[in-house]
């Protein structure tokens, strides 16, 4: 790497590490600690909300994701501004009437204390899992392209995360990650536009849309209701209203975020501004997916983007060969698919439809062909790795690109575009992690009983414990591939019924304890049936449908429960 | 069940924002906001589609 690059990655997070620790070096209350004094204004609550969603994966892997499918992704989000409006009238004023440090404290009041220590276990072991792989999944792409060690790579992001993160408590926290996000949308805006540059002469910012189009990647909305479909206006609008709810209501990484805001009213603009600003922001990261694509269209891309696969295929002499005879095929197909494109630019311009119509229909018959072949190289990865290696390679196509055709000093800039988001949600679940250890467990039921100063020192050393799990999970992670699909899994598996507790708490102010926890423990078991019935092909239902299964199964069994008097303390007798 | 749990109907109102003078306008319009948006996404996929 340039040492310019080096330059700019290093002192950029070297200032914001920098700038962190200094704007927290007063804090010494548990308050102070895990609330940041509740000073935060609305920008620095909204980014601070933003910067805790968008992880490193989020910007290697969605413009990868535009890349191979196109702009659909984007639907993903839909429900989100509804979802922060919902939390704004409902949810937000009840934190704050409460004045509680996590999320799961007001079960405890609403229901009882084993309700709030369930949910309370159920967020650390999902969330402790998953911040060791925020770590991960960056490192690992990360060190194969630039031939770091992965190991000196998960302790870089790891080790500066917890220092800042212990010294300053969720303050450090926040006031990070709104520098780091105004790094990242900074660097993702720069990388669309030296895209567009980067362009051959004649090919404009119209024509790269133009070509996108009637290639099939610009299907930004979808009507269509198909429940197997993962991505379309409905399962974005109903599905995913409920995962943000359940993301953003009830997990306490994002709770913590907003419950340090200077007052209500700072804390609702906050996450207004995320229900505004998000989706165009999703909206610009695919983009810049698609400007890779049609970048890719005029130069030459790799014929598989993960450089160790074809590494792996190399040191085999059969695989190698068929590898070099596919690569030949793969030349050809790319000169074939210049001159194509060409033809195309041409039909656009003299907006000939009948032309324009032959020309797609060529392009996207050469794109077939173009697939075809990826699919074959990564079919002699499996034979040349035994089935061992991950032959899915999208999250490495827009770093690839960074990596080879950004100037100096760009090339750092977006890979501290990178670090930071990885440093930016892995500081956010650590913090979550520590506040609710501290307050909902070990405060609440282990030592009750101790001075202001005992919970701060836990909250540090249970800040560090977590990190340290968080690296030795990342560090060993690429032993367990299986291990990460599953954490993978959780989030979706879990939400629905964990937000099911939650609206039950708000609105069906009747039914006890004991009937929403039967009711959880239930709808977490069909949701778990629907889920395995859907991967053996028995039944289709996209994931984001399972939240909104899991929360309405969870509302209303537990008012059935109710109705059946589960849960109802026997009538005394009179005398 | 805990005398703890808060009554949402009676919890007080924050201050007003600081545009559109109410919370429920401010509410209306990051929707609408939101509904416009996906019209133009729907307008982008449509034309160039």
């Amino acid at each position: 790497m340039h040492w310019l690059d080096w330059l700019v990655m290093l002192s950029t997070l070297g200032a914001i590490v920098l700038y962190g620790v200094y704007h927290t070096r007063n804090v010494k209350s548990v308050q102070s600690y895990l609330l940041g004094d509740r000073d935060l204004r609305w920008w620095t609550i909204g980014l601070s909300v933003m910067a805790t969603q968008a992880s490193a994966i989020t910007f290697l892997s969605t413009p990868g994701q535009a890349f191979e499918d196109g702009m659909r992704f984007a639907q993903f989000y839909f429900g989100l501004p509804i979802a922060m409006v919902f939390l704004c009238i409902f949810v937000l004023p009840i934190y704050y009437k409460l004045k509680v440090y996590t999320a799961y404290e007001y079960l405890e009041g609403r229901f009882d204390l084993r309700t709030r220590t369930l949910t309370a276990i159920l967020f650390l072991v999902q969330r402790g899992l998953a911040a060791g792989i925020t770590i991960y999944a960056p490192a690992i792409i990360l060190s194969t392209l630039l031939d770091w060690r992965l190991s000196w790579t998960v302790l870089a992001i790891g080790v500066i995360v917890i220092f800042y993160t212990v010294m300053g408590g969720t303050k450090a926290v926040s006031v990070t990650q709104k520098q780091q996000m105004i790094i990242i949308l900074t660097g993702m805006f720069v990388a669309a536009i030296i895209l567009l540059d980067q362009l051959p002469e004649g090919v404009g910012f119209t024509d790269a849309v133009g070509i996108a189009g009637k290639m099939g990647k610009l299907n930004v909305v979808d009507f269509s209701f198909d429940m197997s479909n993962r991505y379309t206006f409905w399962s974005g609008m109903l599905g995913g209203v409920f995962l943000f709810l359940s993301y953003f209501g009830t997990d306490q990484s994002q709770v913590q975020r907003y419950l340090s805001g200077k007052s209500l009213t700072e804390s609702r603009l906050g996450l207004l501004f995320n229900g505004i600003v998000k989706v165009p922001m999703q909206f610009l990261v695919l983009f810049v997916g698609i400007l890779v694509f049609v970048f890719f269209l005029f130069v030459k891309a790799p014929i598989h983007f993960n450089t160790a696969n074809l590494e792996i295929v190399k040191e085999n002499p059969t695989t190698a060969a068929q590898l070099a005879e596919l690569e030949t095929t793969y030349d050809a197909l790319f000169d074939e698919r210049q001159a194509a494109v060409g033809d195309m630019m041409n039909a656009l311009d003299s907006e000939d439809e009948v032309a324009i119509a032959s020309t797609s229909d060529r392009m996207n018959s050469l794109q077939e062909q173009d697939a075809a072949i990826r699919e074959e190289v990564r079919e002699l990865i499996n034979v040349a790795s035994n089935d061992t290696a991950k032959t899915k390679d999208t999250d490495y196509v827009f770093i690839t690109f960074v990596i080879r055709y950004l100037p100096a000093g760009l090339v750092g800039l977006l890979l501290a575009v990178i670090f930071s988001a990885a440093m930016s949600s892995t500081s956010s679940e650590l913090n979550a992690l520590a506040t609710t250890t501290v307050i909902d467990i070990y405060k609440r039921s282990i030592v009750k009983d101790k001075d202001d100063d005992h919970y701060l020192s836990a909250s540090k050393w249970f800040t560090i414990l977590w990190g340290c799990l968080a690296l030795v999970f990342a560090l060993y992670a690429d032993l367990f591939e299986n291990l990460i699909q599953a954490v993978n899994m959780i989030g979706s598996l879990v939400y629905g019924a964990i937000l099911g507790i939650f609206m039950v708490a708000f609105f069906q102010k009747r039914v006890g304890g004991l009937a929403v926890f039967l009711a959880a423990i239930v709808a977490e078991a069909a949701v778990i049936t629907i889920f395995y019935l859907d991967r053996i092909g028995t039944i289709e239902v996209a994931y984001l449908w399972l939240n909104l299964i899991g929360c309405g199964l969870v509302m209303v069994l537990a008012e059935i429960f109710q109705a059946m008097g589960i849960g109802k303390r026997p009538e005394p007798k009179a005398s | 069940m805990s005398d703890q749990q808060p009554d949402i109907d009676t919890l007080p109102e924050d201050e007003q924002p600081p545009i559109l003078g109410s919370w429920r306008a401010l509410y209306v319009l990051v929707i609408v906001l939101h509904f416009v948006l996906i019209g133009l996404f729907y307008w982008f996929t449509r034309t160039y589609a």
